[in-house]
């Protein structure tokens, strides 16, 4: 089985919900107080993309965690094995004991998931396999107020993506990540 | 300070139920505790109202309430006003020297002689409550004493409809306005309605200056100038009468300008000005064209259900209170209010106790024997000895900060007791506030953190946050349902009380035992709820709520309305009894490029409004995760505007106005338009209130004129 997100832009309005529940449940720590401006490691990261010119601009947010790809370049791209792909679910998932830091799955995820915080080790979204595996949502796709983000199966996804007139993202690494705008 | 050991992951099991008090729309929430500690919070799941989300500032509730920056005892300053030494005391010792420099002052003068003021941070609810019961029982009218947001607008619908209709029937409307309001910042846990209708067919405008966040999402986006909301509203009124759009049964059997004989002569010019609130005449003033007004008008009349949300964004002006009747006005006149699909009247917060208040200690008599309910009672007037602003006191109950201020500087005020405000940040030219606040015999603030305002305290008192008190909850917004909630302590940081606790504890040092006879605020709210027959008991057995109301529509069809004739007061009685304008007039900003002799040297529109989703108000500066999403304040720039001064993005920008300079980091956006500049509000460092205008007063309401003025940008 492959696990993935969906994910709304129509409905996302950038109120960063999805980044503090992912912070608060994975207890990310924050860099803001030893070195102010800079910020700590975001496992969802909500980005605000503008096109367009006044005053026909277009205004759009994503939130962006990593895709847990069906073809993950980090995995390949790691000299230590250190990163892994599940077999029962799909996730992507990094074991820190193997990392050395060299952030190499960085340079070759083409959507800048991996993050780094004080160890200087990758660490990034698993897909909250604890609650998930505990029958709850994960933490972003929970507390999200406009029900932007929601997850699933491949298949699940796909009827979502069916009924929601959405697109599967396409990309060489072939990421479970459904679009809607 | 890194709070370890958060996260839920699922299996902390029986989180207990209580409510977010981190602004005032009050979210249901779970608290998930490990070993005694608060390790996280979550939405509920189940909550009919929040959908199981929570928002940013929410979430990170476990570093709000761990903050290291955070006030844990009571402190006497040592040092001169300002310098920053303190000593720490206990709360006896705090409690009983405010109690005595209270009563002597009072026994010198008059009890006027101390004011009771308060700010957001308490939050909407019990705690102002219990605050007007310790004004009243000392001898004084609770006081604003901070910025007066909100409170001119909802006086603005409620001398027009007798009540502010609040919940907006989303499920069942066709027409969603949001007009200078961003339910990302300010209501994000209930967006999902939003969209839900949006996705069923119903359509989205968004009125505003700048396109960000929900606004980006809406099927029209109407960019007005800022500060001119007044002329948009009276143009589309114009095109509903002149067009005949208008509502004939509600219109002549439940106004009191039956055929908008009035209303019609008003708009065509039989005004103080003369002026004919045309479209075209509109499109001067707002930048909006007269195509895109007419259609707006036309589109909201005569789509029979329509909510229109009105916000922050249209105040903070010399002309809100009109402002907030011609909003008004409109849903009144094309149907709207009080009607299934649109803009719902519903009980704001459950009928409470008049004796609670204790009014007759004031008027000399009860006043109000029925229950208490914000802005749903007929206006409240007492004549209070120096008000400027007697309809902002009667709306509200409260002295409006330009009387509070003018008190301290004449000397007839000569103590404040502050309870969550920080006024130093918040109002208009905070220089002129510090020296006002500098001449006090004794400032006591009640706050989390040392604020500006603590800074120049005498006494500062640690408040509780909302994770560390159990008090009744009502207070919401948008998806108003009449349900009275219990917010639960579950938490005790330092030797930070409840505002609720150092209220009855101060009210006890003063002698008002006869007012405040226990110590334990499960009396005083027992007391409050006594017309519900609800008790703090009863509702912790009910995490799930009590509701104290019912939601449904028309009700002026068999209620009436609360206001003299007994009906929507198209043209306002209770104005034109206070000598104002009986109907809208429109009154422009006191700086606007309309001003040919400023504008010269001071080409660009500053204006400001609330700092972001993740901040409520000055607040939350100092919490990590969220100080993450925005380190710094950045003020929009067009880039058309931009390439003028030569800015780029991230260059630090000079912004002066006649009254002063701020320095601010720029963000060239297409989310502005040009020949303006955006400045959140809120940031102590580069506080658009410097540059912003005390003097001009709305002279209803006496809201200070803190939204727009005009300066000149430089490259720095």
């Amino acid at each position: 089985m492959q696990m993935g997100f969906f994910f709304d832009i129509s409905r996302c309005t950038g109120c960063y919900s999805c980044e503090i529940a992912c912070k608060q449940k994975n207890n990310l720590k924050p860099n803001a107080e030893a070195n102010p401006g800079s910020t700590g490691p975001r496992w969802r990261r909500v980005l605000e993309l503008e096109t367009g010119q006044y005053p026909e601009e277009q205004v759009s947010y994503v939130s962006l965690p990593c895709l847990h790809c069906g073809k993950p370049v980090c995995l390949e791209a790691c000299p230590t094995k250190a990163i892994s792909k599940s077999i029962e679910t799909g996730i992507v998932n990094v074991d820190k004991t193997k990392c050395i830091g060299c952030r190499y799955c960085f340079w070759a995820c083409p959507f800048g998931a991996p993050q780094f915080g004080d160890s200087g080790l990758m660490e990034k979204c698993d897909l909250c396999s604890d609650r998930v595996k505990e029958g709850k949502s994960p933490a972003c796709v929970a507390t999200c107020p406009t029900k932007a983000i929601k997850f699933g199966s491949l298949e699940e996804l796909e009827k979502l993506a069916r009924e929601k007139a959405s697109k599967k993202l396409i990309g060489a690494t072939q990421p479970p990540f459904f679009l809607r705008y | 300070m890194f709070v370890n050991d958060v996260g839920v992951s699922g299996g902390e099991a029986n989180p207990v139920r209580s409510v977010c008090g981190r602004c005032h729309n009050h979210c249901n929430i779970d608290v998930f505790l490990r070993e005694g500690k608060v390790i996280g919070v979550e939405g509920v799941q189940d909550d009919p109202r929040t959908k199981g989300s929570l928002c940013s500032k929410g979430l990170a509730a476990v570093q709000y309430l761990n903050d290291p920056r955070r006030l844990l005892y009571p402190v006497r300053r040592i040092g001169k006003r300002g310098e920053g030494k303190w000593k720490r005391i206990s709360w006896d010792e705090a409690l009983n020297e405010i109690a005595e420099k209270f009563n002597s002052i009072k026994k010198k003068s008059e009890p006027q002689a101390v004011l009771f003021c308060r700010g957001q941070a308490a939050t909407w609810g019990f705690p102002y409550d219990i605050l007007i019961r310790l004004a009243h029982a000392f001898g004084n009218e609770p006081c604003m004493g901070s910025s007066e947001c909100f409170v001119p607008r909802a006086l603005g619908e409620a001398l027009t409809n007798g009540g502010f209709a609040m919940h907006h029937d989303f499920p069942k409307t066709d027409l969603i306005i949001l007009w200078g309001w961003n339910p990302t910042f300010g209501t994000p846990t209930q967006q999902h309605f939003i969209f839900d209708a949006k996705e069923r067919g119903a359509r989205l405008i968004a009125i505003d200056p700048l396109r960000f966040h929900i606004g980006a999402k809406a099927d029209l986006f109407v960019r007005i100038e800022p500060g001119t909301d007044l002329s948009l509203a009276l143009a589309m009124m114009y095109v509903i009468v002149e067009e005949a759009l208008w509502d004939r049964e509600c219109v002549n059997e439940w106004t009191n300008d039956p055929g908008l004989k009035e209303l019609r002569k008003h708009l065509n010019g039989n005004n103080r000005d003369g002026i004919v609130y045309s479209p075209e005449w509109a499109e001067s003033i707002t930048g909006i064209s007269k195509k895109i007004i007419t259609d707006l008008a036309r589109e909201y009349a005569t789509t029979k259900r329509a909510c229109m949300l009105t916000g922050h964004g249209l105040e903070g002006r010399i002309n809100v209170t009109q402002t907030g009747r011609a909003t008004a006005i409109l849903k009144a006149i094309t149907g709207h209010f009080d009607a299934e699909g649109c803009d719902v009247v519903v009980p704001l917060g459950p009928p409470r106790n008049p004796k609670f208040f204790l009014n007759e200690l004031m008027a000399g008599k009860h006043l109000e024997e029925k229950p208490v309910v914000d802005f749903n009672n007929p206006l409240l007037y007492y004549p209070v000895k120096d008000v400027t602003y007697p309809l902002l006191l009667a709306g509200q109950g409260l002295i409006p900060t330009p009387d509070a201020l003018r008190w301290i500087d004449e000397g007839r005020a000569k103590a404040v007791f502050m309870q969550g405000g920080n006024p130093l940040l918040m109002l208009p030219q905070p220089d002129e506030v510090r020296n006002s606040f500098e001449r006090l015999e004794l400032l006591v603030v009640v706050d989390p953190y040392l604020t500006e305002t603590a800074q120049i305290a005498d006494i500062v008192l640690p408040a509780a946050t909302y994770l560390e008190r159990t008090e009744i909850s009502w207070f919401k917004y948008e998806w108003y349902l009449p349900i009275l909630y219990l917010r639960q302590k579950v938490a005790q940081i330092g030797e930070a009380r409840s505002d609720v606790q150092i209220i009855i504890d101060l009210a006890r040092k003063l002698g008002l035992d006869e007012y405040f006879p226990k110590d334990d605020p499960v009396y005083y709210m027992d007391e409050i709820l006594k017309p519900t027959g609800i008790t703090v008991a009863e509702l912790k057995k009910h995490p799930e709520g009590i509701p104290y109301g019912t939601i449904s529509y028309q009700k002026y069809k068999t209620e009436g309305i609360n206001l003299p004739e007994g009906k929507v007061n198209i043209i306002s009685r209770i104005l034109e009894q206070f000598n104002f304008d009986p109907l809208p007039v429109y009154v422009d900003g006191s700086e606007t490029p309309r001003r040919k002799d400023l504008a010269r040297d001071y080409p660009i529109i500053a204006f400001s409004g609330r700092p972001g989703p993740m901040f409520v108000h000055c607040q939350q500066r100092s919490i990590p995760w969220i100080r993450e999403l925005r380190p710094e304040p950045q003020a929009m720039i067009n880039p058309k505007t931009a390439s003028e001064y030569r800015i780029t993005t991230g260059d630090d920008v000079l912004v002066e106005s006649p009254r002063g300079k701020i320095k601010i980091k720029s963000e060239v956006t297409n989310k502005i338009g040009p020949g303006q500049i955006y400045i959140p509000g809120g940031w102590a460092q580069s506080n658009y209130n410097n540059i912003g205008i005390s003097r001009d007063l709305d002279p209803i309401s006496g809201m200070a004129n803190y939204m727009t003025c005009l300066c000149r940008i430089s490259k720095i």
